[in-house]
């Protein structure tokens, strides 16, 4: 039996609705002593499982061997914590202590690298992945907005690296400093052992109504509905894409390059952009229109590279962009619509090299 | 005062620890859910002894994409990373897109093999025998998976192989579907 048990209960507002006006969390479940598992106040969910990770890999491309370049890998809406990063080639270089690449990944707020890789003494295998060792307990906190990057300069003559791939494994942080950490003890509801049973503690079975409704000073947080979706305006509600498009040239302003297909009805939050090379906004003919377009060619959002004045942002290499304001109408996609990256130019565009975007959304259903 | 109609409703209670604490572990239920939430008798939300929610609706399927940029159409010497999982995970799809049409491939074609780092095969995936092969800006996907288990620490590769003389891919980009499991 459950501890706590409500099923088909009349009424349509939600079985369990819980209203705090202080830091408490609403709900903490510990094993053997250890907290795994918390709801905060604001809805968000603090979770030692692997639920608290994301991923995003960005596949930077070929490396030249005396490259001295910069990548954009990751923007986010919100700050979170970088926990691992892995990279990989799709061809062998091989280690030479003489000719070497170094890959080192920054934060654009920090000046030390979260952590450095070089082929000096071991080589890139194909296929198979370099984790980055013992990641910088400050350059790991990527604050709303920064860049996470990554830098490649060569040593003597340096090395091709082919397909190289870097793949960052990270935490959303957690907004209310509160939630995850130690707190009281006095609850209003505490649980020990719960009995022998296969149960869960808590459970909710119903046909018409949402299951629990957690509100902060009133205003809702996090719901679950009848099937279990949750509806929350905390930062891990917000997911990640992010995509090298690769070079894109005057010849490209005819392609539609596909950038985002979602599993379930999403709604775009933000898009960011950015590119390996440096690009003043000093062109008034010259210059790349770039749009995030639905599949039904309107327009998400829209940007310039290279120009024209006054319109275009000057962008230093490696770093994201905000791409501006989300028209929320196309910005709202189910899971048969899709996202594209169209160009135009007046003139003869210049080249944008490994064009990167970011999408942030969230899951309506 | 609270909402009538809620059967569990706390509202402002004096304190500062969580409204609900629970302590799992130490008897016949260790391993039961903390949360379980159902719709007419089948589980809909859920939260493990362990800490893991599995909620329902689009929140526990997971996408990673990576863009391989332009793949030539004999490719047999490259074999690609594309991401490593640092905890267990379940595969459920995994689609392909192109920019640009591909040629005719009613003879020439690419398959790519989908792997875990230990070999074991994901999927592998021939392109069509149509004109164009692949549609741009269409995503495909590569079928019902062989294996779905991701491991912690486990990365997946892609190995293409080329048919005949091959297919080029303009701007390949892979999207990987998946499940969290542990």
């Amino acid at each position: 039996m459950p501890v706590l048990d409500f099923e088909d209960t009349f009424g349509s507002d939600p079985a369990i609705i819980m209203d705090v006006n202080n830091d408490r969390s609403i709900m903490a479940h510990y094993l053997n002593g250890t907290k795994v598992f918390e709801l905060c106040r604001d809805g968000f969910i603090y979770t030692t499982s692997g639920w608290k990770y994301r991923y995003v890999s960005v596949n930077v491309g070929d490396v030249a061997a005396d490259s001295e370049l910069v990548y954009p890998l990751l923007r986010c809406k919100h700050d979170v914590t970088i926990t691992n990063i892995y990279a990989g080639t799709d061809t062998t270089a091989a280690a030479n202590g003489t000719n070497y690449v170094t890959l080192s990944v920054f934060n654009s707020e920090v000046t030390t690298a979260l952590s450095t890789l070089t082929t000096a003494s071991t080589a890139f295998t194909l296929k198979e992945d370099r984790a980055f060792a013992s990641l910088d307990s400050t350059a790991v906190k990527l604050k709303a907005g920064s860049t996470l990057y990554a830098s490649i300069a060569a040593t003597g003559d340096g090395v091709a690296l082919s397909g190289l791939t870097i793949c960052i494994a990270f935490t959303i942080d957690r907004p209310v400093a509160a939630c995850g950490a130690a707190q009281a003890d006095d609850n209003v509801i505490r649980i020990i052992g719960g009995g022998a049973s296969t149960d869960g503690l808590i459970e909710s079975d119903h046909l018409i109504r949402d299951h629990m409704s957690i509100r902060f000073r009133g205003v809702e947080t996090l719901n679950v509905d009848l099937d279990g979706k949750m509806h929350g305006t905390a930062p891990d509600q917000f997911y990640y894409h992010v995509i090298n498009v690769g070079d894109i040239l005057d010849a490209d302003t005819t392609k539609k390059v596909p950038i985002f297909k979602p599993h379930c009805t999403c709604q775009i939050e933000a898009i960011y952009f950015g590119q390996s090379g440096t690009a003043a906004a000093d062109a008034d003919t010259n210059y790349l229109q770039v749009y995030v377009r639905h599949d039904s060619d309107e327009t998400v959002v829209e940007n310039y590279i290279h120009g024209p004045y006054g319109a275009a942002v000057d962008m230093t290499a490696g770093y994201l962009y905000d791409m501006g304001e989300i028209n929320e109408q196309w910005g709202k996609l189910t899971s048969s619509e899709t996202l594209e990256l169209q160009f135009a130019t007046p003139g003869t565009a210049t080249t944008v090299t490994d064009l990167t975007v970011v999408i942030c959304y969230k899951k309506l259903d | 005062m609270g909402n009538p109609k809620a059967n569990l409703n706390i509202v402002n209670p004096p304190g500062a620890g969580p409204i609900i604490r629970s302590d799992q572990g130490v008897t016949g239920r260790a391993t039961a859910d903390f949360i379980n939430f159902q719709k007419n008798n089948s589980e809909v939300f859920s939260v493990d002894y362990n800490g893991l929610p599995d909620p329902g609706g689009g929140d526990a399927k997971r996408q990673l994409m990576v863009g391989l940029g332009d793949l030539i159409a004999d490719s047999d010497a490259l074999e690609f990373y594309l991401a490593t999982w640092v905890v267990a995970c379940t595969l459920t799809n995994i689609y392909i897109a192109v920019d640009t049409d591909t040629a005719d491939g009613s003879t020439n074609k690419q398959t790519l093999l989908f792997q875990i780092d230990d070999d074991t095969q994901i999927a592998s995936f021939t392109t069509a025998a149509d004109n164009p092969g692949i549609a741009a800006a269409t995503w495909t996907t590569v079928g019902v998976l062989d294996s779905t288990t991701i491991a912690a620490g486990n990365s997946l590769e892609l190995l293409p192989s080329k048919v005949s003389s091959g297919l080029a891919l303009s701007n390949l980009i892979i999207l990987i579907e998946y499940t969290v499991s542990a």
